[in-house]
């Protein structure tokens, strides 16, 4: 949490990405709780990968499942392996946003919507969009879209930036909040929010910070103090 | 209510068992993770729910794969090796698996040196026991067999 006042001073400074004031700053400190025990769940999450645990999943179904897809031909001797150990990777990923979205809703049971939900708030599970019904999530994905607006606005390089609602909170799409999100969400710095994710997987935290950024990406090395008004906000 | 469900589930693309991953596995690996994020309570997983983790891990291999293949037809081989998952993966913006992939592949690759290591140890010990045949070609050619034993499919 010491990181808070660096955030906002950091913001602070660079009034053209950030709104200079915070108009709600309770909700603001409530966010950052959240954010700072969301992030520590990644922290679990990222702990657990170098844990090499035997979840192997059968290489030659893998292999199977792979060449389904005609175009794909021969596969080298270690590709399953990989393609093992990623699948293994997304499911855990899948399935903390997935719980985040029972959690949020207080819920013990994790249901199809919030696999659904998980996807949808997702920019890179947008290949899933059919997989999984999302009737029961439409309000959710209009009120995103509100907020995130086009596309193409927010970054540079990636495209949408990475959204991840506060935890346990009603939805952003509140009366009192659409013009400082969207002052916040779509005034995203140079450095586009994923990378954020990117430094979280490849590096260990080291002490209480937020995603503390590591050298995993390299354009994340620039600002590896500051990386977190990034974060900060937008997740 | 369960007619109705009866119906949806035939609507829906019905892949058989056997062209899915193993529901135990993907199972325990939900599990496992739930329970270490929610530490002081049990987190259920409808069977539903298992399904539709199960569907898209599926479709993220179908779509990892396309895109590595991809990738690698652009290199102009013909053959899927590990880099070409890696650049896969950050096409597919899935970057943050690259570095633990990499990881588990230095340990696989370790893992499988030692093994080759020891079996060749192995059948040269066999070899000194035999004192007849000329062994030679037996060695050399089991070992090009594990190799490329899934280059060619």
């Amino acid at each position: 949490m010491e990181n808070i006042p660096h955030q906002m001073a950091a913001t602070a400074s660079q009034p053209a990405m950030y709104p200079s004031q915070t108009p709600y700053p309770q909700l603001l400190q409530q966010q950052q709780q959240q954010i700072h025990m969301f992030w520590n769940y990644q922290r679990q999450e990222i702990e657990q990968v170098n844990d090499f645990r035997n979840h192997q999943l059968p290489l030659a179904r893998i292999k199977k499942i792979m060449k389904a897809d005609e175009d794909v031909r021969m596969i080298s001797a270690e590709a399953p392996i990989l393609f093992s150990k990623a699948c293994e990777l997304f499911i855990l990923e899948l399935t903390i946003r997935s719980w985040l979205h029972a959690e949020e809703n207080k819920r013990r049971t994790l249901q199809k919507n919030d696999i659904a939900a998980a996807i949808t708030r997702t920019d890179i599970f947008d290949f899933l969009v059919d997989i999984v019904p999302r009737d029961d999530i439409k309000e959710e994905a209009a009120t995103f879209g509100a907020i995130l607006g086009p596309p193409g606005v927010a970054t540079g390089a990636t495209g949408v930036p990475y959204y991840y609602p506060p935890m346990g909170q009603p939805m952003m799409g509140q009366p009192a909040m659409p013009g400082m999100d969207q002052g916040i969400y779509l005034q995203a710095p140079p450095h586009p929010p994923s990378q954020a994710w990117q430094s979280v997987w490849q590096t260990t935290p080291d002490d209480g910070s937020y995603a503390s950024g590591g050298g995993g990406t390299s354009s994340n090395q620039a600002n590896l103090d500051g990386q977190d008004e990034s974060s900060g906000f937008l997740i | 209510m369960s007619e109705k469900e009866k119906d949806v589930v035939v609507t829906e693309k019905v892949v058989s068992e056997a062209d899915e991953l193993p529901k135990t596995i993907v199972r325990r690996v939900v599990k496992d993770k739930l329970s270490q994020l929610s530490k002081d309570s049990d987190v259920n997983v409808l069977r539903e729910s298992l399904q539709g983790f199960c569907e898209s891990a599926r479709i993220f291999i179908h779509f990892l794969s396309a895109t590595a293949s991809d990738v690698c037809k652009e290199s102009k081989r013909q053959i899927i090796n590990a880099e070409d998952v890696f650049k896969a993966l950050e096409e597919i913006e899935f970057a943050e698996f690259v570095a633990p992939l990499r990881t588990s592949l230095e340990e696989f690759r370790r893992k499988n040196a030692k093994r080759k290591s020891e079996s060749l140890k192995a059948k040269e010990m066999n070899k000194k026991g035999k004192m007849k045949e000329p062994p030679v070609t037996n060695g050399g050619g089991s070992e090009e067999e594990d190799e490329d034993e899934s280059s060619e499919e």
